[in-house]
């Protein structure tokens, strides 16, 4: 039987160390990162081109914001699976994140298992 | 103004921080007041700036020797002058981010500035009160410091 294609993977970050933790971080069989974005106008820009299953996606960046930035994916690719990766930890941004079409929401700061845990969940690679 | 129960949201955010982004705790002290001309930089500051419920910023500042350090534990080889102020800038904006938790959405935060140096532009407002809590991480001393007043 031929192999599974791999999930492709999509990182978004205004900060150069997360996008790289996140690179290195991620350790899940069947996921290729294929890009990284550091704001939302390249982060649309990469999308359109790679057109990834699953994006981490940043909330506070400078221009398009990560809400926007979640819409703005989603009208391209409406089955693709974003994974909140934020600061904000209040709820009501959970929830408009949650509203606006991401699937999952992890907190900064994060450790290596947390991360690898919520892109498994998020990707339902149980 | 923020009460002591607030200000302790800042200090459990910080203890936190180190732990789980570096795997090594920093000792995080006892919150101590500073005036608006006092001047507690060191090479590289993040500054986030509030409004909403309060008004003013939120500042991480640290000495290049731990943002290079810290750098180095995320396994980065190049600890440039652009890559220290990345981390400042992060770790401010994770920390004021964090505090929405207890604070609430209406803590609403700017994106990060990033300054390396004496921030000339760097002045606490007369009428906020505003706080130094001192962090200890590894050999390195570094603040935060929050200075809000009600908005």
């Amino acid at each position: 039987m031929p192999e599974p294609k791999p999930l492709t993977l999509l990182i978004v970050d205004d900060s150069h160390i997360i996008r790289r933790r996140i690179e290195r971080s991620v350790a899940i069989d069947g996921l290729d990162i294929v890009g990284t974005a550091a704001d939302g106008d390249e982060a649309v820009r990469k999308f359109r081109k790679l057109l990834p299953d699953a994006v981490t996606m940043d909330l506070t960046m400078p221009g398009m914001d990560g809400l926007q930035t979640i819409s703005a994916v989603l009208a391209i690719r409406p089955d693709t699976r974003i994974l909140v990766v934020s600061a904000l930890a209040d709820r009501s941004t959970a929830i408009e994140a949650i509203r606006r079409g991401a699937r999952g929401f992890l907190y900064k700061p994060f450790d290596d298992a947390q991360l690898n845990e919520a892109l498994t969940e998020l990707l339902e690679l149980h | 103004m923020l009460n002591e129960t607030q200000l302790k949201v800042f200090v459990d955010h910080a203890t936190h921080y180190f732990s789980a982004f570096a795997q090594e705790p920093a000792i995080v002290r006892v919150p101590y007041l500073i005036s608006h001309d006092e001047s507690l930089v060191y090479d590289y500051t993040g500054v986030i700036g509030v409004s909403g419920a309060f008004r003013g910023c939120v500042y991480f500042t640290a000495p290049a020797r731990m943002m290079q350090y810290l750098l180095m534990t995320q396994g980065e080889t190049e600890h440039s002058q652009e890559h220290c102020l990345d981390v400042v800038g992060e770790i401010a904006n994770t920390l004021a981010g964090n505090a929405r938790r207890e604070l609430g959405s209406d803590f609403m935060i700017s994106v990060p500035i990033r300054i390396a140096g004496k921030p000339e532009q760097l002045t606490l407002a007369r009428s906020a009160r505003s706080y130094a809590i001192p962090i200890q991480w590894r050999v390195y001393s570094a603040a935060l410091v929050v200075s809000l007043e009600d908005g």
